[in-house]
């Protein structure tokens, strides 16, 4: 009896982002140190973490010029020192002024870019060593520079760990946010990749993951229709252990013998995509 | 971490192209350039570059004369040049100079980072008084973190490498295949690296010249306009330096080392990208 191989361990886009707290930060590095070498990352993970990436570097950045460089301009300063912080609130107040006046929808996205920018800058206002003086102009290319280099920083996992091209299929994407219950239509895309490699390769993969909110609570779904399973970091080698006892994904799906309407959807899907056959 | 380096920003004067990555080549025993020999090659090197620029400017000969005037005077007063060339010396004659070259590498590696960082700082200081687009900005700040990038791997590749060649400094053969096996990993960033740096240069120039009015403007602080540019040419130079960062990437990381991959803390500047990753992500 063939037993199954492990193929790799698929990460999420939010494993390879710094985490918000220590101890999430701390799991998703260790699994990666201790990983790294069984570690994937599909393209639609890697194009989706780049993207998000560039855009938000971009949106600071030209806030930056585009904004606070002409309002320093108009008011003719010539220096900035950790105590210009009121002249900073100003035009923060200003924008916060401006664009309620021009986005009358409900969205507070405007307000909640305005807020992390504000916060950037007032922390690297009041980090200038006391006593020292900066034209504007270093002030800010100091703080693109600095955005720059913490861009570069955050993109290495996502160039570094090893990446496979899968061009997700449509009608398995349809069938993941359907009934796999996956709503968020990257997440169905990252998933639909991790499927089709495990059949491609009929090795076993793990979706490594902290999503809590699209797809850890589907794992019931996943398993039953895709035979996909999801992990947090810290729990993978023991769902590693238990997939090397079972039999490789083509023989499992082929042994299920009484399959729901579900499974025969997703089943004829990889079939037709990979003409193999895996339906008994 | 303090915004600015001593507090003070630190002004370029690595506009030109220096060939720094040549301390990286070793060999056992070979004679090495002088100081006014290499000093020429880099101004033929900078001229041959200029060449490859598309200006649109009337004072062409006046700068062809002022890089082949200005170009020696800068690097005699560049001590991250004179170290290179020292460096140089030492790898050219590894067999006797293992010792100084060792003792010196790091510390002129550590030099050259500075150096890219200020440059980094002055081309965020070129965008934000222009109206090029952020691709501009954006492809010469990643090719000085790749770059950086290659000099940390370099460092800790050379790290292990080092014992080896100290141990087997009395057996020729070994210490011979030792630099060899060097030599074929370094070459391949090497021109990689090159490449780019040229590119870069290009570009750089392209912009910078393109907006001088005369030779005393050029490398110095102006507003720069798109519209004294050809719009594809531009596209053309920042296209090619792309293709030259992404190339130089995919290299870096066959040799990284996974625990750089992590941030450790989260300071301000990567907490504003984060919060903003999750806007954009949740909208």
């Amino acid at each position: 009896m063939p037993f199954g191989k492990i193929g790799g361990f698929f990460v999420d886009s939010c494993i390879l982002l710094p985490q918000p707290t220590e101890s999430l930060r701390h799991s998703c590095r260790e699994f990666i140190l201790q990983h790294s070498s069984d570690c994937l990352i599909s393209s639609s993970v890697k194009n989706e973490g780049l993207d998000l990436l560039e855009r938000s570097y971009s949106i600071v950045v030209r806030n930056i010029k585009e904004t606070l460089k002409p309002f320093l301009e108009n008011q003719g300063i010539k220096e900035v020192t950790n105590r210009d912080g009121r002249l900073f609130a100003e035009f923060f107040s200003q924008r916060r002024h401006d664009i309620k006046r021009r986005h009358r929808t409900k969205s507070n996205v405007p307000n909640e870019i305005l807020t992390t920018i504000e916060g950037y800058v007032a922390s690297r206002l009041h980090s200038l060593q006391k006593g020292l003086k900066i034209t504007p102009d270093d002030f800010l290319a100091a703080l693109i520079r600095e955005l720059s280099k913490i861009k570069h920083k955050l993109r290495l996992p996502f160039v570094t760990i090893h990446h496979v091209e899968i061009d997700p299929d449509n009608s398995l994407k349809i069938l993941m946010i359907g009934k796999g219950k996956v709503r968020n239509i990257n997440d169905a895309e990252h998933l639909v990749s991790s499927v089709t490699y495990q059949f491609q390769k009929n090795e076993w993969v793990i979706f490594v993951t902290n999503d809590d909110d699209h797809i850890l609570p589907n794992q019931p779904e996943l398993s039953h229709i895709f035979a996909l399973q999801c992990s947090k970091p810290e729990w993978v080698i023991d769902y590693r252990r238990d997939m090397t006892r079972k039999k490789t994904p083509i023989e499992y799906y082929r042994e299920i013998g009484t399959y729901s309407e579900d499974q025969i959807t997703f089943g004829k899907n990889i079939e037709k995509l990979l003409a193999t056959n895996i339906l008994s | 971490m303090s915004l600015l380096l001593n507090g003070q920003p630190h002004y370029p004067q690595n506009m030109i192209h220096r060939d720094l990555s040549v301390p990286t080549n070793y060999e056992v025993n070979e004679s090495f350039k002088n100081y006014k020999e290499r000093l020429a090659e880099v101004v033929e090197q900078n001229l041959k570059l200029l060449n490859e620029v598309p200006l649109h400017i009337d004072f062409k000969k006046e700068l062809i004369e002022y890089f082949k005037a200005d170009i020696p005077k800068e690097l005699d007063n560049d001590p991250l040049f004179e170290k290179s060339v020292e460096l140089n010396r030492y790898a050219k004659d590894m067999s006797n100079k293992i010792r100084q070259y060792f003792k010196e590498i790091f510390k002129f590696n550590d030099n050259f980072k500075k150096s890219l960082n200020d440059d980094s700082l002055h081309v965020s200081k070129m965008f934000i008084n222009s109206d090029l687009p952020i691709s501009f900005l954006n492809t010469l700040n990643d090719s000085y973190q790749v770059e950086m990038d290659y000099i940390d791997i370099y460092n800790m590749e050379i790290k292990k490498e080092r014992l080896g060649l100290i141990v087997n400094l009395a057996n020729r053969i070994k210490f011979e295949r030792l630099c060899k096996n060097h030599n074929a990993w370094v070459s391949a960033f090497d021109e990689k690296q090159d490449a780019m740096e040229q590119s870069r240069f290009k570009l750089i120039w392209y912009v910078d010249f393109n907006n001088s009015k005369s030779v005393d403007e050029v490398f110095k602080d102006k507003k720069l306009k798109k519209s004294s540019l050809d719009t594809s040419i531009l596209n053309k130079f920042i296209t090619n330096l792309r293709e030259k960062v992404t190339a130089m990437e995919q290299l870096n990381s066959s040799l990284m080392d996974c625990s750089n991959l992590f941030l450790s803390e989260i300071d301000e500047g990567t907490k504003a990208i984060l919060n903003m990753t999750e806007i954009l992500s949740k909208h």
